[in-house]
């Protein structure tokens, strides 16, 4: 079994134009954890997600995993955070996307999927090796259904 | 120490003088242009010393100054636990509170706690913790953090100045030549707190001044919580007591007959030891092996290198050479001599790695002690090294580790940091804080 045989395709995608507002709507209607990001002709660029989503509002600095940064001694004030959320409405999709995600092929075996998705904790794009397009999106529930359906 | 060329053969008969000196011209090469990690061009250099015949592994053993290895290894493993105490972090929030919110304040209570820092941790250590708060708070006050950052390198590295175990350099000159953590505090602390408060002044002068925030963001600054960036009271408390030992333990190193890196080794186990006391012995090894992963062992391993690509150019014979040349070149006045030191050092130390540069020197240093009345008269050309060392790194981006520290976390924020607009604001203030000690040395030692 490969992962063209339990990815989602086509799969719903943002354009690098995209505002991040636009983008937030798809996620929250579609209840998405991410969605890949692909040019006009196709060709993959990275995820944008829930997380993505959610630093936006988040001191950069914080996201610097080296930091180790605690902010418990922030007061806790959640209008400032709206505020930046919707400041943030209007950023294009291009300028956060996880472009460092790994990424699966159609042709990628089950064990290798299952551990990537295990690793990355999070839906991931299938793209073509060759061309870079985006083909589909595989999630862990997908993998999950195709191997219970197997038995 | 005694040239010794004929001990034992080099490769091909080559001329070990040569053969040593082109290993340490390639080194320097390969650590300035940055291409191969520092630590291993040192173990390859120290390898190519031992196999080329120049050193056999018995001499390049004791070549490396252990109580420097201890040293560094011992207060990097003390700041690796006490720093999951959240007190680095507490101490910057604390600085902004105090400051009221008021930009210039608290650019100025950060370079001290930086500075202070700096004194007693490792530079990089420092900036490590203090840049990424530092940067939180700025955007609570909606502030450009740039100059908070590169004010905070500048601290960091005339901090570290200040005493035995700040900076690399100056653990190198101690446990070369035996002055003690007094001396240090005793010698550059007072030129350090003059060369503080220039810096802190003048970057009131081209930032702090022009810096304006509005009533919601001082609100907001003056509503943090530092007590809740402690993330552990008790280890906190634990290891402050032991930093405070620690510290008594390097001020009586002395009368306690015991050298600064043996008081750190043991600060180290004794923290490790108050940190697990009572866990299984699982946890304990799991916490434990997670702590020695903290010890920055490419600096460790670089030290180790270089300690022996030293000797081998000190053994060759070519220290001496050198030494013999510059007491030529200043005609053996100690005020020259001295001077040439302080100045040569820092202009080098902003462009290249001022570690090797003081490794090579201290025992260029040592051997003209005849022409200056015997180790004692040496103390003046020790604390321009250290100066002209650690204050030269504030010169280019490049010109020390916690620099480029501070450059790394700020592009990973958003906040770029160039090399020449660094250097056109950096330079000056590295020239003014080297002139300042040139006053210092002259009418105190000369």
């Amino acid at each position: 079994m490969t992962v063209q045989s339990f990815m989602t395709s086509p799969p719903l995608s943002l354009r690098p134009d995209d505002t991040v507002g636009a983008a937030a709507q798809q996620l929250i209607e579609n209840k998405f954890v991410n969605l890949p990001v692909a040019e006009k002709n196709g060709r993959y660029l990275g995820l944008f997600g829930v997380f993505d989503l959610l630093a936006l509002v988040l001191p950069k600095a914080a996201l610097d995993k080296t930091a180790e940064l605690d902010l418990g001694f922030l007061k806790d004030d959640v209008s400032a955070v709206q505020e930046q959320l919707e400041q943030a409405r209007f950023l294009k999709v291009r300028d956060h996307l996880d472009n460092g995600a790994p990424v699966l092929h159609p042709d990628s075996g089950t064990l290798e999927a299952i551990l990537e998705l295990y690793r990355a904790r999070n839906s991931l794009a299938v793209i073509d090796k060759k061309s870079r397009r985006l083909v589909g999106m595989v999630s862990y529930w997908d993998a999950l259904r195709a191997l219970m359906s197997q038995r | 120490m005694e040239v010794d060329t004929a001990s034992h053969a080099t490769i091909f008969g080559l001329d070990p003088l040569w053969l040593s000196t082109a290993i340490l011209i390639l080194a320097y090469a390969a650590i300035m242009f940055e291409r191969v990690n520092r630590a291993i061009v040192a173990l390859l250099g120290a390898g190519a010393v031992i196999v080329s015949g120049v050193l056999d592994q018995e001499q390049a053993i004791a070549g490396i100054d252990f109580n420097t290895i201890a040293l560094l290894t011992g207060t990097m493993l003390l700041v690796a636990i006490s720093k999951r105490s959240g007190v680095f972090q507490y101490a910057a929030v604390w600085s902004a509170k105090v400051a009221r919110g008021s930009p210039w304040a608290m650019l100025a209570l950060l370079m001290l706690v930086t500075a202070l820092a700096s004194a007693f941790l490792n530079n990089v250590t420092t900036v490590l913790l203090m840049a990424p708060v530092t940067l939180v708070i700025a955007e609570q006050l909606k502030v450009p953090p740039y100059p908070f950052l590169f004010t905070e390198i500048l601290a960091s590295n005339i901090g570290g100045t200040a005493t035995l175990i700040g900076d690399p350099p100056n653990i190198i000159i101690g446990s070369a030549t035996g002055l003690t953590f007094n001396d240090f505090l005793a010698n550059l602390a007072p030129v350090i707190l003059i060369v503080l408060g220039a810096q802190i002044a003048i970057n009131h002068l081209i930032w702090g001044r022009k810096m304006k925030v509005d009533e919601a963001a001082r609100a907001r600054v003056m509503a943090f919580k530092p007590a809740e960036a402690i993330n552990d009271w008790p280890l906190l408390w634990k290891s402050l007591f032991v930093l405070v030992l620690v510290i008594v333990g390097f001020v009586l190193a002395d009368p306690l007959q015991l050298e600064p890196g043996s008081i750190a080794m043991l600060g180290a186990a004794l923290l490790l030891l108050l940190e697990h006391l009572g866990r299984p012995g699982e946890d304990q090894s799991h916490q434990v092996h997670h702590t020695f992963g903290e010890v920055e062992w490419i600096t460790i391993f670089f030290f180790v290198g270089l300690f022996i690509i030293v000797a081998g150019v000190e053994h060759a014979g070519l220290l001496s050479l050198l030494a013999h040349e510059l007491i030529k070149a200043t005609g053996g006045d100690l005020t020259v001599t001295t001077l040439a030191v302080l100045w040569a050092s820092a202009l080098l130390s902003a462009i290249i790695d001022n570690i090797p540069f003081v490794a090579t020197m201290i025992p260029v240093i040592k051997d003209m002690a005849a022409n200056f009345g015997g180790p004692e008269g040496l103390l003046p050309l020790w604390w321009s090294l250290s100066l002209g060392a650690c204050l030269g790194g504030n010169g280019t981006l490049i010109g020390a580790s916690a620099n480029l520290t501070v450059a790394g976390i700020g592009d990973r924020a958003g906040v770029p940091f160039r090399f020449v607009p660094f250097l056109l604001m950096a330079f000056p203030m590295m020239l003014m804080s080297v002139l300042i000690s040139t006053a210092y040395v002259y009418l105190r030692y000369l």
